[in-house]
This record gives C-alpha cells, sequence and structure tokens, in this order.
C-alpha cells in the first residue's frame, strides 16, 4: 500500500497548546511511502515525530492537506475502516496486554470481524508464526509470566493478526536485549520481505537505523530536513551536527578505508561491518608476520 | 489533557501562590462556611463575583472558569428545575409562563443553591490551582497536627493525597495512550454496536490497572531507597511564617463570615 | 566498602509445595566486594540478576541467605538501615516514577526533608545540587515540563544532594535517547571529579562503560567473570552470550588480533587512524 502526505499540516488547537507536553506541530509536509520500504524516522521528542505517526493511522486528522492511502483520502470519502490496514505498535506495546491467554489476547481484534472459530485459530496460528512464537507452547500462556522480548512479540501479533499492509512501530526495541533486539528485526525484515509488508519504525539508534533500513526520513521542529538513505544521511555533517548525532563508526571506517583505496569505489559509500572493516585492513597492510 | 490541566497546580507568581497553606485552607472553609450558612442571594452573589475576582488575581485561565462553570450546567438546571417547579410549597406566590407554573421563592432558592454550588468547585479549584500539593499536604498536615496524638496516620493519609495529585495527569495521558493502541488492534470494534465496543472496556481498565501498580510500586521504591520512612525526623521543606497578608486574609474571612449574621 | 557474602535472593520464599519446587532464586550464592571509590558495571540480560543486586545493596531487598554490608553496616539491621541508604543511592530506569515533588525544587527537597537535613539549608542545598548537575532549570520548574534527559538529571541531581558514597545506576539512560545519554554520561563523570563515589552502573550498552575499573557479567542470577573490560572484551562468545555488544571499534580490534595484527583491545578511531596512515 502506498502511503502519500499531501502537504499535511497539523496545528493543536489554542485550548491544547497549553498543555504540558507542548506545541506539536507539522508543517506542510509532503511525502511518499511505496509499498514494501523499510522505513526509519528519527527525531527527538517534541519534533512532531509522534503527532506525525498518528495522523497516518487516522487517530488525528490533519489541520490541513491530506493523508492518502492507495490515492484515496479515507477521511474525505468517509471511510475510517481504511485505516485499519495500518497497523500501529506503540512504544513498549506489552503494557497493553490485558488477557489471562495469549490466544484471547492476540485474538482480541478478531472479535470484530465474525469470524468462525477456526478461521480465528488459523489466523493467529499466522500471526504467532509471524512473530515467531510456537502456537501450541505459548497460546494457553499468561502474557504476563512471558519474558520481555515474548510479550513484546505477543503484543505486535495482536497487530499482525488483523493483517496489516503498513506496519508502524514507535521505538520497537526499546527496553529489549541484544538477543530480543534481533529476533525482531529478524521478524520485520521477514514481514516485509515475505509479505511485502512496509515497515515504518521510529528509533533513535543510528546503528539500528544503518543496518535496517533503506530509507531515513529526519523530523524537527514539525518539517522533514533530510529525507534519503542512511548511509548518505549518517555521514553528512551539516546533518549530524543538526541533530547532535555522531557518525557510526561503521561509516567512518568505510569512508577511511575508501580514501586509501582499500576498497572498491562501488563500496566507498557502504557501511562496513567490523568483519568486512578487518578483511579490508588485512588486504591492505599485507600478511601480518605473525607475533602473538 | 483538558481534564489533566484542570486540577494541576501551575506557578503563575500570583499573590495567591505567597499565601501561607495553612491560612489558605482555613480561609477556604470559613469562607465555605459562610457561603452555605447565608441565606440572603445577594449575599451569596457577592461572595460569589468576589471568588471570581479572586480567580482573576490568581492569573488564571478564565477559559478554564468558563470551563468549569459550563461543567456544572447540567447541575445547575436539575437544581433549579428541583427548587422552583418541584418543591414549590402552597402558599407561596406563583408565577404562570405558559404552561409553566412555578414559585418566585423556589427561583431564588434555585439560584442561591446554584451559586452554592459553583462557590464551592470555585473554592476548591482556587486552593488546588494555586498551591503545589507537596505544600498543600505540608499545610494540612500542620493543620492536621492534633489528631496525631489519636494516632490517626495524617502524616500517610496527606502523602497519598499529595501523590495522587501528582500522579493524576500522568494516568489520563497513559489512559489516553492504552485507548488509542487498543483501538489500534481492535479491528475497528469501537465502530460497532453498542456490545462490541462494550467489550473494549476491560482491554482499557486492565492494562491501565496493571500499569498503575507497576507505576505504585516503581514509585514507593524509589521513595523508599531516597530515605523516606513516614514522617520520623522529617524537616518540613519550607518555614511556614505568617505574614501580615495571611493574618488579612483570615480576618477577611472571619469577617465574612460574620457578615451574615449581622446582615 | 560493600562486601556481600554468599548471598542467595528469592523474590518470594519458595514453598514447600509442587508448583514452587522448579523456582530459580534471582541471586544464587554470590560473594563479592566492591572497594570505595571503584567504578564497577553490572552487566548482562533482563533478569540475570544484576538489578536484583542493586536492590539488596541499599536495602530495599534483604538477602534470603548470606549478608550483605556497605561500610559495615550489615542492611538486614533494621537499626543500620538508614545509614545505609544514606551511603547507597540509586537512580532507577523509568524517569517518571521515581520523581515526588511537582517542582524541581519541591522534588530534590524530598530527600533532604527525609534525612533531616536543617531546614535553614534546604534551599542552599536544592541550589547547590541543581548547579552540580548542570540542570537548566530553576527550581520552581514544574517536573512535568522536563524533558527525559532532564527527569534523569534531576533525578541524579535529587540523590546527589543527600552526599552518598556510592551512587547506583539502574539502567538509568534506557530510556533515554543518545544525545540525552551521552550528556548524561557527561554529567556524571564531570559530578564524578570532583566527588569521588563508588560508582555502580547497570547497562546494556558495554559502550558507557568502556572506562569502568572493572565488569561483572550476570547469568541466571550468578556472577559468570569478573575482570577488566580490557580483559573481558576479549571473550566476544561469553558477552554475546550475556547478551552484550561490543562497541564497533572493539569488535573491529578484536578481528585484528586474531588475524594477527597488534592493536590494543580497546583501539579507537584515532588509533586506527594511525596503524592505517603507517601502511601508506
Amino acid at each position: 500500500m502506498q502511503i502519500k502526505l499531501d502537504r499535511v499540516s497539523f496545528t493543536y488547537s489554542k485550548r491544547k497548546r497549553n498543555t504540558p507536553s507542548g506545541p506539536d506541530v507539522l508543517k506542510q509536509l509532503d511525502l511518499t511511502v511505496e509499498s514494501g520500504e523499510m522505513l526509519a524516522i528519527a527525531g527527538k521528542s517534541g519534533s512532531g515525530k509522534s503527532t506525525f505517526l498518528q495522523l497516518l493511522k487516522g487517530f488525528l486528522a490533519p489541520s490541513d492537506g491530506a493523508v492518502l492511502l492507495d490515492d484515496v483520502n479515507p477521511r474525505g470519502v468517509r471511510r475510517p475502516e481504511l485505516f485499519d490496514k495500518v497497523g500501529f505498535i506503540f512504544q513498549y506495546p506489552e503494557h497493553q496486554l490485558f488477557s489471562t491467554t495469549v490466544f484471547d489476547d492476540i485474538a482480541f481484534g478478531l472479535q470484530s470481524a465474525g469470524l468462525s472459530d477456526e478461521e480465528k485459530e488459523a489466523r493467529v496460528r499466522q500471526a504467532m508464526a509471524a512473530v515467531q512464537l510456537d502456537y501450541e507452547a505459548f497460546k494457553d500462556c499468561s502474557p504476563f509470566e512471558l519474558s520481555g522480548g515474548e510479550k513484546r512479540r505477543v503484543a505486535i501479533a495482536g497487530v499482525v493478526v488483523l493483517e496489516p499492509e503498513v506496519l508502524i512501530l514507535d521505538e520497537p526495541t526499546a527496553g529489549l536485549d541484544l538477543q530480543s533486539r534481533r529476533a525482531l528485526f529478524d521478524l520485520l525484515h521477514t514481514m516485509n520481505q515475505e509479505r511485502g509488508i512496509t515497515v515504518m519504525w521510529v528509533s533513535h539508534q543510528l546503528e539500528e537505523i544503518l543496518e535496517h533500513a533503506t530509507r531515513l526520513i529526519a523530523l524537527k521542529e514539525g518539517a522533514f530536513l533530510a529525507d534519503g538513505h542512511p548511509h548518505i544521511l549518517l555521514s553528512d555533517r551539516g546533518l549530524l551536527n543538526t541533530f547532535g548525532w555522531e557518525e557510526p563508526p561503521a561509516l567512518v571506517v568505510s569512508r577511511l578505508l575508501g580514501e586509501l583505496g582499500a576498497v572498491d569505489e562501488g563500496r566507498y559509500t557502504a557501511a562496513l561491518t567490523p568483519h568486512g572493516a578487518s578483511e579490508a585492513i588485512i588486504k591492505l597492510l599485507g600478511k601480518p608476520r605473525v607475533t602473538v | 489533557m483538558a481534564g489533566a490541566s484542570f486540577l494541576l497546580y501551575q506557578k503563575r507568581d500570583s499573590l495567591l501562590e505567597r499565601w501561607d497553606p495553612r491560612m489558605k485552607i482555613v480561609a477556604v472553609l470559613l469562607f465555605g462556611a459562610a457561603l452555605l450558612l447565608t441565606h440572603s442571594l445577594g449575599l451569596k452573589t457577592v461572595q460569589l463575583l468576589l471568588l471570581i475576582v479572586l480567580w482573576g488575581m490568581a492569573k488564571l485561565s478564565w477559559r478554564v472558569l468558563v470551563f468549569t462553570l459550563l461543567s456544572l450546567s447540567l447541575f445547575f438546571a436539575s437544581t433549579m428545575i428541583y427548587q422552583s417547579v418541584l418543591t414549590a410549597v402552597p402558599g407561596e406566590s406563583m408565577i404562570t409562563w405558559g404552561w409553566l407554573s412555578f414559585s418566585s421563592q423556589g427561583v431564588i432558592r434555585g439560584i442561591m443553591m446554584c451559586e452554592q454550588i459553583a462557590g464551592i468547585v470555585l473554592l476548591l479549584a482556587l486552593l488546588v490551582r494555586t498551591t503545589s500539593p507537596i505544600i498543600l499536604a505540608e499545610g494540612l498536615e500542620m493543620l492536621l497536627k492534633p489528631l496525631k496524638k489519636w494516632r490517626l496516620p495524617v502524616h500517610e493519609a496527606v502523602m497519598m493525597f499529595s501523590i495522587a495529585l501528582r500522579f493524576l495527569p500522568i494516568l489520563i495521558e497513559e489512559f489516553d495512550k492504552i485507548r488509542k493502541a487498543q483501538l489500534a488492534r481492535g479491528g475497528g470494534f469501537h465502530r460497532k454496536g453498542v456490545s462490541t465496543r462494550f467489550r473494549g472496556v476491560l482491554p482499557m481498565l486492565m492494562p491501565l490497572f496493571v500499569m498503575s501498580i507497576i507505576r505504585a510500586k516503581d514509585l514507593a521504591v524509589a521513595m523508599e531507597s531516597r530515605c523516606y520512612q513516614g514522617d520520623e525526623g522529617r524537616t518540613p521543606i519550607r518555614v511556614y511564617r505568617l505574614r501580615v497578608s495571611d493574618y488579612a486574609v483570615f480576618s477577611f474571612s472571619i469577617v465574612n463570615l460574620a457578615a451574615i449574621f449581622v446582615w | 566498602m560493600i562486601d556481600i557474602r554468599d548471598t542467595t535472593f528469592y523474590y518470594n520464599m519458595p514453598q514447600d509445595d509442587e508448583e514452587d519446587a522448579g523456582r530459580k532464586p534471582a541471586l544464587s550464592h554470590i560473594s563479592l566486594t566492591i572497594a570505595a571509590g571503584e567504578f564497577v558495571a553490572f552487566l548482562g540480560r533482563n533478569g540475570s540478576g544484576k538489578s536484583s543486586l542493586s536492590r539488596l545493596l541499599n536495602g530495599i531487598e534483604l538477602p534470603t541467605e548470606g549478608t550483605v554490608s556497605v561500610e559495615g553496616h550489615v542492611t538486614s539491621d533494621k537499626a543500620a538501615l538508614s545509614a545505609v541508604r544514606r551511603i547507597v543511592q540509586i537512580v532507577f530506569q523509568n524517569p517518571e516514577n521515581q520523581q515526588v515533588g511537582i517542582t524541581v525544587g519541591e522534588d530534590i527537597a524530598f530527600g533532604l526533608s527525609n534525612i533531616g537535613w536543617p531546614q535553614h539549608d534546604i534551599a542552599n542545598r536544592v541550589a547547590w545540587a541543581i548547579n552540580l548537575v548542570g540542570l537548566d532549570a530553576d527550581e520552581d520548574r514544574p517536573v512535568s515540563n522536563l524533558s527525559g534527559g532532564e527527569k534523569q538529571k534531576l533525578a541524579l541531581a535529587a540523590v546527589l544532594a543527600l552526599a552518598p558514597r556510592c551512587l547506583i545506576l539502574d539502567e538509568a539512560t534506557s530510556m533515554l535517547d543518545p544525545v540525552a545519554r551521552r550528556q548524561f554520561v557527561a554529567t556524571l563523570h564531570e559530578v564524578r571529579k570532583q566527588y569521588p563515589f563508588t560508582l555502580i552502573y547497570i547497562t546494556h550498552h558495554l559502550e558507557e562503560v568502556t572506562d569502568a575499573d572493572r565488569w561483572l557479567l550476570f547469568r541466571a542470577g550468578k556472577v559468570v567473570a569478573s575482570g577488566t573490560p580490557n580483559v573481558l572484551a576479549q571473550d566476544t562468545r561469553l558477552l554475546e552470550d550475556c547478551g552484550l555488544e561490543l562497541p564497533y571499534y572493539w569488535k573491529l580490534a578484536g578481528l585484528l588480533r586474531e588475524s594477527g595484527i597488534s592493536v590494543p583491545s580497546d583501539m579507537n578511531e584515532l588509533e586506527l587512524r594511525e596503524l592505517l596512515c603507517k601502511s601508506s
């Protein structure tokens, strides 16, 4: 599904502007996200990021302009159910679990769909497979007894079960440990590649963006300051300074090796993994004398 | 969000903020008593106007004042109907207006009743919105100190009250988030009939409940870790010394109360 | 300064019934000492026991078996508890759940009030603490107006006001974005230059503790390794097992060393540049 923002502006009403959370204003945003992208969104809190996400899900209506899903403005044609194709996963989604069993929690969104029990079971099975949870082992567990990473996957399954075409995640790896973070991105990539689901996620971790995103948009004070490939944006001095970011070491090392001619021209802008970098360095330095 | 900012104290550097919390509480009680005890419509109206002047002095938003009064309008309407139509005493002069007939004394009773409700709400709103919860709690605790002799948990009760005030806005914001999150994975249940919508109640309340408990636990641990052990050996955060302005507030409250007997 | 002897800890005492038969303790048979002034990092996955141990250190939880003592005070001795807490202070993970006051000043004063700080000096001390952590806020600023990073700085100020000799940061940066995180860590080290307190830093991010004196790796309620960052960084498998990822340059250094190129295991960007420049 294609998402398009057509000169979208957003202003909270005057009354709300005085609330402690502060003004969140978006200024004439234009954006097209094609089906199947892996898009990272960066920006500090207060940059308008959360307003932007809520517009995509239809929780908020733009003050001006329109959000188009496959060229249809769901608000314009009064079909809010079109926004159901956008799956929205909030920060720490495991905080929203409520049922006594994993099955019931995941099936919550199916209750009003009028499905038979078999169909329901099939959908839950599929969703659990998508988040790599074993159906038989977990379906009767209490979600509150699971580990942090498992809880989060249950919560994500609760959205995936509705078969969204776009998945929006607000800091999906916050609070997870290394293995759970990796597992989470594994399954996001799988959903992206096998089902063609567009994945858009908010991240503060530049390494994570560099590794997983094919496109990065950076928001500041309600405007997109940059939109492009993470490799290019994250080595842009000016942009890095604007956001107070440090250039990821992978890019620094890649550029250094590129300047020394240790890696091919084509890989100059690529980010080398430590493995790739060590190979290039060894090649550059020649066969090392064996002294350890 | 509007609800969150309604009860919340925000610093505005007004005169009312500098008044001693103990005196403010006493004045609220005295003023409230005067408001309830007087039987004069004129006096009640003057008192209500006075509260509105104080609202202005406290530099509070007029929008909130209007909002507060409007939110009570249902109350006002039912009070007026009850007093003027339903409780008319035989022998009172009746006014007939079309097919409606109501007692003129009833109307006055109704207005006074409404003024009382509005007055009490404004009084409390003024107190809470011009006094930081911690200061309010300390003031209340000092006033209730005599009760400690009978081993009443004054300190604990007051602490609970001030923490509740502090966390109310956070919980309201949290509820908003949980609501949206459940809508996002609810398969559009909120657009369906009442019975389907009803299924959304537990998914919204349960997580809020769980999160509140987690927050409460976290906070309890953080407080204990910062050496909190009840009111044993605590020093009050601020020194409270009554100043001329506080005595003025007190004298005024007494005069206000006395006025109802003289009037 | 801190002495932990053969300590085992259950959050709920196991009962003698079937249901509880297989339950594992949060910590099992831990013995270790931490010297005054040391900077120690507690590392490991969620649920490995690192946070549980930190709670034992200031007596929020008491050991099921064994003893924990702080400067000679045993935490399970009720009379010593307030002394222990004055020595050991904790900054917690969630910025929102550890502030009691509505305003910055009230929140810092809360702790001071608890320990009976002389009333006439509270305002001074509050101002001192705000200044110490470089919080850009006066004491009347409402806590709800602060950003996440500022809230954690406030939490830091609030505990430092109590003049602790040991500070525990329990994943205090995990909810901050990288920019706020760097600022927080910088502030912490700046403060520690003036007040060299013992520092126990609990985290998933190794790059925050590259300059620690010692790393302790936790797994399943046990300390599985303890040593200087330099030494432990070489055991990448163990680190991986504990859910930890080395910073990029350290990883690269490890790979280069495996191939016989002599670089320090805590190589930085500059050292890499030098190495490469020499070759060309």
